[in-house]
């Protein structure tokens, strides 16, 4: 099988496959048009263009399959107001093509070398850089031992469960620590995931190599317990990017409208809240770079001079900056009114 | 798109590279892929250049020309996509006219013209739309889905080098300074990267030429400004404002501002330099004017704040240019040559009277700040003058090493580094400086070693001529080599200009020089390896460390 040469500028693949995985939540396989094979490392994501109102918008996903397949597939969840990702769940066919770029991201197995053992810890659709980094271990017959501790609410609305459970059951160096809040029809505990319960389920955490991907709040609080539970953090990596759709509902309500202010360009208006800043910036014409929309490359700093936003991502940015209210308007929903200037 | 030209091109450890809807110098995709095929286009004039040398066909026009197009394409000159059109239109137009002429010329004296190049088979459609659509083909990182990265990486090297001493190539010619065997030996490399060679000893061999020609170029750019403006002489500079209507004149080139104060003179308008423009007050032909009365602002990433705080005309004559629109001062900046940013006002040739009426219809700066000097002008004539006292106190013991910090500045908090490092330098340590890097530290106190001052401002970039000049003259007093000086080159790099004069020194032989903020985004790991053990070249870590090193070897 050839391999997938991936372009410098977004390429259309197509939809070959699409079904549900939870009731909120789709997977998705995209094909080249040679049936070529995909090469990336485990971990990393792509970023989907779709046009909407005439204008093309880009969201990341991290790809949940191995590399060197002829598909790539993305898990993607619902998100209440999320344009991007239910325009996926609800009006992609099979069939369709979409634009993507190329796979891209530090958050990877390749960069992010493993010890022996390794702790995999996510929850809800922080389950897939994951799941892809776990099967290609497997696959590949690497001997670490991999301890797979995922939170969620309950075993319907748990991503890949069966397949986890496969997983667990058919190789010795899997262990699957399921945590629900309900439990209903599993062996799995119920609870929710603190410093106690990440000790209980992996004793030995402090010697594996830790890899973190969830919502922001969870990912805050697991870095802590990690910490405190006496990781050498140079062997902790997470992910430094949640789906910004997906991060938007755990995070925020976003409904309701608010003020937006950029004084150096005579921009007042109102916007929707949750609105992200990028967008809002380009909209009212002010002049401002946005290079890859995914938080990566930094080039969409701006200043937010009054009121709140929440990143998604803060990855170019220095302790420093963040302080002085500096942030990548790609990765900002706008969660009160605001004031925002360039320079 | 793809560029990878610069140091503040997208880095992560798994995507290098700008290939997004914008790079992040802030030019567009499209105006990256026009300038992709502006570069490819004028290898083609290139192939036919070369060949028109074996039939006596060299039409000047064009050999004066090709460079500043290619300059047009370095970081942070041109954002505007007209402009790029319109070069690689008459690039386009060179080619067949030299095309037509070399065949004619090969047919009479019955001569064989070498096989065509990829980029001499490139042709343009005379319509846009069309040309646009050509990008993938000229993509600077053609064949990269086939070739070896360190293939692609030696190519985007040489490519670059050779695009920086293309720029100081134009900035000579502007004063004067032309040379038939240079435009000979820049269209054999052109010529020769446009057949996309593949042989990486061939490759590095060729980042060789580039580097000594562009020590040709130097020398030619300094003969340019010295006898136009003569020898800069160490000369103090006001870093503050005074009251008044105000021009601001920023890029390299000095036969600007020689213009601009000529057309100001008694019109009331006091004249500051910005940037690279800073060591003008050292030329005795400028400093001549008394309304060119200091340097204001600092290094090019800041101009969007300090822009926007002049009150009065800008003239952009090269790089480094930002978005004007972020500060809101588009409409009292001016481009001049190679320079663009879609709808700012364009000035082609010496009449400067839009600028003075803008600068006349704009406020003016209200006050007087209160004046604070620095000192400039260590030109190679002020340093061969100061060597015997140098070599003296050396001799002596009282001066034990020397350094040349500068480069480029740039955005990257990490470049702290340099002005950490020259204020961590020893006591008795002498320091050197070029380039816009310097402004990370020219405004701090550094004293002076028995009447030597320790911080010496050399000039521009293009300059590290003259400290060249100075090295092989310790070395010669010293009769040692250059590597055997406690002498220490720690360099910052931005843009191609300073890839250029990376590749001079390495040709040159200057061995174990520290290159910083990162290293360049094109070159591989090998590469990297290759550099260390060809060149002894070393990343910049911290400076307690370093200066540990250094100071022990």
């Amino acid at each position: 099988m050839t391999q997938f040469i991936w372009p410098a500028t977004p390429v259309q693949l197509r939809c070959n496959k699409k079904w549900f995985e939870t009731a909120d939540t789709i997977s998705l396989q995209l094909t080249s048009h040679n049936q070529e094979s995909f090469d990336f490392k485990p971990g990393q994501f792509i970023s989907v263009g779709i046009e909407i109102e005439g204008k093309v918008e880009y969201r990341a996903y991290s790809i949940s399959s191995m590399p060197n397949q002829d598909f790539l597939q993305l898990t993607i969840k619902r998100v209440e107001g999320g344009k991007i990702s239910n325009y996926l769940i609800d009006q992609l066919n099979e069939g369709d093509e979409i634009a993507v770029l190329a796979p891209t991201g530090p958050f990877n197995s390749i960069d992010c070398k493993p010890r022996k053992k390794v702790a995999l810890l996510s929850a809800g659709c922080g389950i897939t850089p994951l799941m892809s980094m776990a099967k290609t271990w497997i696959a590949q017959d690497i001997e670490i031992d991999i301890t797979f501790i995922h939170m969620a609410k309950s075993k319907e609305q748990t991503i890949f469960f069966e397949e986890l459970e496969l997983l667990h059951e058919t190789h010795a160096n899997f262990h699957l620590k399921l945590l629900l809040k309900d439990n209903t029809e599993t062996n799995h505990p119920q609870g929710r995931l603190d410093q106690e319960w990440l000790n209980t389920l992996c004793l030995d955490l402090a010697e594996r190599t830790v890899y973190l991907c969830g919502p922001n709040v969870f990912m805050q609080d697991m870095k802590t317990n990690v910490e405190n539970l006496g990781l050498d953090m140079t062997h902790f990596f997470q992910e430094s990017f949640t789906p910004i759709e997906a991060e938007v509902s755990e995070t925020a309500d976003a409904s309701g409208v608010v003020q937006f202010e950029v004084p150096a360009f005579g921009v007042s208006k109102e916007i929707e809240k949750g609105s992200t800043l990028a967008d809002v910036l380009e909209e009212s014409g002010v002049p401002i770079i946005i290079a890859c929309r995914s938080g990566m490359c930094g080039s969409c700093k701006c200043k937010v001079e009054k009121g709140e936003v929440s990143r998604t991502s803060t990855e170019t940015l220095t302790e420093e900056e963040l302080a002085q209210g500096y942030t990548l308007a790609c990765s900002s929903q706008v969660q009160s009114d605001v004031e925002v200037s360039l320079i | 798109m793809f560029c990878i030209q610069c140091e503040q091109t997208i880095q992560t450890p798994t995507t290098k590279g700008c290939s997004f809807a914008q790079g992040m110098c802030g030019k567009t995709a499209e105006v990256s892929d026009l300038q992709d095929i502006l570069v490819y286009t004028l290898q083609g004039v290139s192939f036919w250049a070369e060949q028109g040398r074996k039939v006596n066909v060299v039409i000047d026009e064009i050999d004066h020309w090709a460079p500043k197009a290619f300059f047009a394409t370095l970081t942070n000159v041109n954002f505007d996509p007209e402009r790029v059109i319109e070069f690689a239109l008459q690039a386009h137009a060179y080619k067949k006219q030299l095309e037509e002429q070399v065949r004619a010329a090969a047919l009479l004296s019955n001569t064989e013209l070498s096989e065509l190049s990829p980029a001499a088979l490139f042709d343009l459609p005379t319509n846009v739309e069309e040309l646009i659509a050509l990008a993938p083909q000229a993509a600077v990182n053609r064949g990269h889905d086939s070739e070896h990265e360190d293939v692609i990486g030696l190519r985007l090297l040489c490519l670059y080098g050779l695009k920086g001493a293309a720029a100081y190539m134009e900035h000579a010619r502007v004063l004067g300074q032309t040379d038939d065997a240079v435009f000979a030996e820049y269209h054999q490399i052109m010529a020769w990267l446009g057949t996309d060679p593949t042989e990486l000893s061939a490759l590095l061999d060729c980042s060789m030429q580039i580097g000594l020609m562009n020590y040709r170029i130097m020398e030619m750019l300094d003969l340019g400004e010295t006898d136009t403006f003569g020898h800069p002489e160490p000369s103090q500079v006001n870093v503050k404002t005074i009251e008044g209507k105000c021009i601001l004149v920023s890029g390299h080139d000095l036969h600007d501002l020689e213009k601009i104060l000529q057309q100001t003179e008694g019109k009331g308008i006091n004249v500051y330099t910005n940037g690279e423009m800073l060591p003008a007050h050292s030329y005795p032909e400028l400093k001549k004017y008394p309304h060119l009365v200091g340097n204001y602002g600092s290094a090019w990433q800041n101009q969007q704040k300090e822009f926007a705080n002049f009150p009065g005309a800008i003239v952009m004559t090269s790089n480094c240019l930002l978005n004007p629109n972020v500060g809101l001062y588009a409409d009292r900046l001016f481009t001049r040559s190679i320079v663009g940013w879609p709808g700012v006002a364009h000035l082609e040739g010496d009449d400067f009277t839009a600028v003075v009426d803008c600068a006349l219809a704009q406020e003016g700066f209200k006050h007087n700040e209160i004046e604070q000097m620095i000192t400039v002008g260590f030109g190679r004539n002020a340093l061969m003058a100061a060597a015997p006292a140098v070599i003296e106190q050396v001799k002596e013991g009282n001066i034990s090493h020397f350094f040349l910090v500068g480069g480029c500045d740039g955005d990257k908090a990490e470049r702290s580094y340099f002005t950490d490092f020259t204020a961590q330098a020893p006591e008795d340590s002498v320091i050197l400086t070029l380039a816009c890097g310097k402004y990370r530290f020219n405004k701090n106190q550094f004293g002076d070693i028995n009447g030597i001052p320790r911080l010496l401002d050399v000039g521009q970039c293009n300059d590290a001529y003259s400290a060249i000049q100075l090295a092989l003259a310790l070395a010669k007093e010293f009769d040692c080599g250059i590597n055997e000086l406690p002498l220490t080159l720690v360099l910052s790099w931005f843009e191609q200009k300073a890839i250029v004069i990376l590749l001079t020194l390495f040709a040159l032989g200057v061995k174990g020089i520290y290159t910083g903020p990162t290293a360049p985004a094109f070159l591989t790991d090998n590469l990297l390896a290759i550099m260390q053990e060809k060149f002894d070249m070393r990343s910049i870590s911290n400076v307690e460390d370093d200066l540990k090193t250094i100071l022990a070897a």
